[in-house]
């Protein structure tokens, strides 16, 4: 028993730990199938990724799977599989309404736009995503959006609406002590200021950004001082102030070992140390730079940044007359710039071209260059408005929200208020009939007692006649008949005076039973117990239970003394008939009514076939007219039971 | 000089007066005086109080000839009118009355000290009434008595501790085993001293000579099974 437990137990242990296990070993290969896929680009991956993820039927961990394997596929340019995490994504937040996952679905849309390079709708599910994400009081993700979307407009040439942007940002990330994104908000904030020629400031942020790096754990910040120079240089190169923009440039190659650890900024380095010492006539040291970049960039997989070098070696050719290389860079320039979409470029060597080839076919670039310079324009104003437009549109989305959400409160208040009053009124209407119907109560039940205590002197007076019935029987009829007996005696009329002698007993005996009690002098108690044992016989008993319930002196004489004359009749009635041999009057009393119940265990009679008794008959009627009960129960040898209920107070 | 036991008697036939006298005078040699009506024999008693007053006082209940202008209307009124003056008088009721109600009425409230029934009565049941009034004693005839009994019957019926105490008396040979057994109404226990009281109040209502005898006699009457 013992060991079956022990197994019992330690199989139910491996069972958790197995299903922990399982968790951690998918996350592994997950991880694996990560690196592999960042590394050889393989299309297929992301979809076993997934289908791995989806057997945890862990939703936060499937979540995380889409999204990691997503920005992968962005950074790859998989547009197939980015799509297809977007799509999971929207089918996760559909199943589970995680709006998170929605918010991912659509800046995941974006960076589908991004890479296809379509400004607009790339904006546009930016904007989307960022609105969620601001809903959800994601601060991080609402910077990360406007950070995107300032690059966007940056690019576009959008400068204005790039820094309202990043300001947005700014005011959701500075809260936040992020590192990262902050830094990057302040370079594009800076990169905008730069284009819109408050350069000082510009810089400004630039310091900002390094300031905001440092704050970082990193021991090493070589890389991050390479982007500072650069940019400085940059914004003094735009300056015209070429000596400055070259010792910035000059600090940023003298970063120890800067072409290995970045090379990018090393090349743009070198590119804007060599331009600067072309702009200063050191055109030896500019052109063996530029040659120096071009060749590291043709070893590139990105061809894009090859633009650059080519346009800068048509633009030195050109200054030293060596005009057939310089067209030759820059028709490539051109064609570069026409692959990779940049329009600046373009327009720089179709404007240098014109320059350089004579006759018609120089024209014809002069032309291209209005014509595309005029369509750029208008390009970008149209973008300046679209993008101004999306945000304006959800502006006025969520003043319409809000105007419709304060309506809605408006109008809630108001039913609230008419549901309050409503209420009241119904309160009032009730409030009003409950008082009504209490005042009719009282009314009634104090006209039911004035009834009942009128029924009650009605029978104290009739107890008062009776007496005086009595009275007169006794002093008058039989005072008479006395006289009328002495009278007759002294005639000798012995037989009829014997007889008038049985009459006048009769007379006195009935006048005793009229008047016989006077109730004020004894106590009800003592009243039954002395009808009771007038009865009483070893052989008839009668027992009185509870009797102290109704000899409160709250009680109405005129109930008292109906129950001592329905007793009596009762005594009498099964003293003389039921033939039996125990009797039980039970009292009680609750505040309402009085209760009594005289039981027997006499020879009972059909209560449906008699023809009820002038005794019974006189009991109801009496118990009746103080608005009592008066109810018999009895069957041929099964006794007899009368119950007597008497309003206590008229009700 | 020894006076002689003065008697007044009351009733409202001449016949019964007569009897009665008929019967004082087998018993013994009395200054009897007689009277119908109840307003006179108090003029009577009242007058001759401080004078020659009366020793004895037979006088019946109801009489017939009460008119409006009567003061006492009864027997009871009279023997009423005679213990609020304060007047010393042995009082016997002779009556016909003997509805337990009125007999209980009178005896509780009037205290006379015998009440005999014309219907049983003779020379013998007056004279031994006689001799125990004068000795301040009470007589009450037998069918009376049996009356009383009754009542007290009914009356301790309706106790449930005088019940108890009957019924758990034959148990016990002590009387003292019985504290700790009886209860009050009220859950507790009543104490030896009670018990005791209780008994003495049951023995005489049931009239028995000790606790053996009260025992057998409510058994007898049906009060215990």
């Amino acid at each position: 028993m013992k060991k079956l437990c022990f197994v019992c137990v330690l199989l139910l242990a491996f069972e958790g730990f197995s299903q922990s296990q399982n968790l951690e070993l998918i996350s592994d290969s997950l991880s694996v199938l990560y690196k592999e896929y960042k590394k050889t680009r393989k299309i297929n991956i992301p979809t076993k990724a997934y289908s791995l993820a989806e057997k945890t039927k862990s939703d936060a961990f499937i979540k995380k799977t889409y999204i990691r394997f997503g920005i992968r596929s962005f950074f790859l340019e998989d547009i197939p599989n980015l799509s297809l995490s977007e799509q999971k994504l929207y089918r996760f937040f559909q199943k589970t309404k995680d709006s998170f996952a929605l918010a991912k679905h659509y800046h995941y849309k974006a960076l589908i736009f991004k890479i296809k390079v379509a400004s607009d709708s790339c904006f546009y599910y930016y904007n989307k995503s960022l609105d969620l994400s601001a809903k959800l009081k994601d601060s991080l993700e609402v910077a990360r959006r406007y950070l995107s979307m300032s690059n966007i407009q940056e690019r576009e040439r959008d400068y204005l609406g790039s820094e309202n942007s990043v300001i947005n940002g700014l005011r959701y990330a500075e809260p936040l002590n992020e590192i990262k994104f902050t830094s990057y908000l302040y370079i594009n904030l800076g990169i905008a200021l730069k284009y819109t020629q408050r350069f000082k400031e510009a810089r400004k942020y630039y310091v900002k950004y390094l300031e905001t790096q440092k704050k970082s754990k990193k021991k090493n910040f070589d890389v991050e001082y390479a982007l500072f120079y650069n940019l400085t240089a940059k914004s003094y190169e735009a300056e015209f102030n070429y000596e400055k923009a070259m010792s910035f440039y000059k600090k940023a190659l003298s970063i120890d070992s800067l072409a290995i650890k970045d090379p990018n900024k090393y090349r743009l380095s070198l590119e804007g140390f060599s331009y600067n010492n072309f702009k200063l006539g050191n055109k030896d040291i500019a052109l063996k730079g530029y040659l120096k970049v071009l060749e590291l960039r043709k070893k590139l997989i990105d061809k894009s940044s090859l633009v650059f070098s080519h346009s800068l070696l048509g633009e030195f050719y050109a200054s030293t007359n060596q005009k057939s290389k310089a067209i030759f860079h820059t028709k490539k320039a051109l064609a570069l710039s026409r692959k990779f979409n940049n329009s600046e470029r373009i327009l720089e060597n179709l404007f240098l071209l014109s320059k350089l080839v004579k006759g018609e076919k120089g024209r014809k670039y002069l032309e291209e260059h209005y014509r595309l310079n005029d369509s750029l324009f208008k390009r970008e104003r149209a973008m300046k408005i679209q993008f101004s437009n999306i945000r304006y549109e959800t502006e006025k989305k969520e003043k319409e929200n809000s105007k419709l959400k304060v309506e809605n409160e408006q109008k809630q208040l108001r039913i609230e208020k008419e549901q309050q009053q409503k209420t009241i009124g119904w309160l009032v209407a009730g409030g009003s009939f409950l008082f009504i119907a209490f005042g009719a109560s009282v009314v009634s039940s104090r006209r039911k007692k004035l009834i009942f205590e009128s029924k009650l002197q009605q029978v104290e007076a009739r107890e008062k006649e009776r007496q005086q019935i009595a009275k007169s029987l006794h002093d008058e009829v039989a005072g008479d008949i006395r006289i009328l007996h002495k009278k007759l005696e002294q005639k000798k009329f012995l037989e009829e005076s014997k007889e008038l002698d049985r009459v006048k007993n009769n007379v006195r005996n009935l006048s005793h039973q009229l008047s016989s009690i006077s109730f004020d002098e004894v106590s009800f108690k003592n009243q039954i117990i002395n009808l009771v044992s007038d009865f009483f016989d070893a052989n008839f008993t009668i027992k009185i239970k509870e009797i102290n319930a109704v000899s409160s002196k709250k009680i109405n004489s005129s109930i008292k003394r109906t129950l001592f004359l329905s007793i009596r009749e009762s005594l009498q009635n099964i003293d003389k008939y039921a033939d039996a041999r125990n009797v039980i009057l039970s009292f009680s009393c609750t505040k309402k009514i009085i209760t009594l119940t005289i039981k027997d265990d006499g020879v009972g009679f059909d209560t449906n076939s008699l023809k009820t008794g002038i005794g019974l008959k006189n009991m109801k009627e009496r118990v009746e007219e103080i608005n009592g009960h008066f109810s018999v129960e009895s069957a041929p040898k099964k006794g007899t039971k009368i119950t007597i209920e008497i309003p206590n107070n008229g009700n | 000089m020894e006076t002689k036991t003065r008697i007044l008697i009351v009733d409202d036939h001449q016949l019964v007066i007569q009897g009665i006298l008929c019967s004082l005078k087998e018993v013994g040699d009395f200054d009897v005086a007689t009277t119908n009506t109840c307003d006179e024999a108090f003029q009577l008693i009242k007058t001759s109080q401080n004078t020659n007053p009366f020793h004895l006082l037979f006088t019946d209940l109801s009489f017939d000839n009460t008119t409006e202008d009567s003061l006492l209307d009864g027997g009871e009124e009279l023997i009423k009118a005679i213990k609020n003056n304060g007047i010393n008088v042995k009082i016997a009721v002779i009556t016909g009355h003997t509805e337990t109600n009125r007999v209980y009425n009178v005896i509780s409230n009037l205290k006379p000290n015998a009440y005999l029934l014309k219907s049983k009565c003779d020379a013998t049941e007056i004279g031994f009434a006689v001799q125990k009034m004068l000795v301040n004693d009470f007589y009450y005839t037998h069918e009376i008595h049996q009356k009383i009994m009754r009542r007290n019957i009914i009356q301790i019926q309706m106790d449930e501790v005088a019940i108890q105490i009957l019924k758990e008396l034959p148990n016990h040979p002590k009387i003292a085993n019985l504290e700790g057994i009886i209860e009050k109404n009220d859950g507790g226990f009543l104490k030896l001293r009670s018990i005791e009281t209780k008994l003495g109040n049951l023995r005489a209502d049931l009239n028995a000579n000790n606790n053996t005898d009260l025992v057998l006699k409510a058994k007898e009457l049906g009060i215990i099974d």
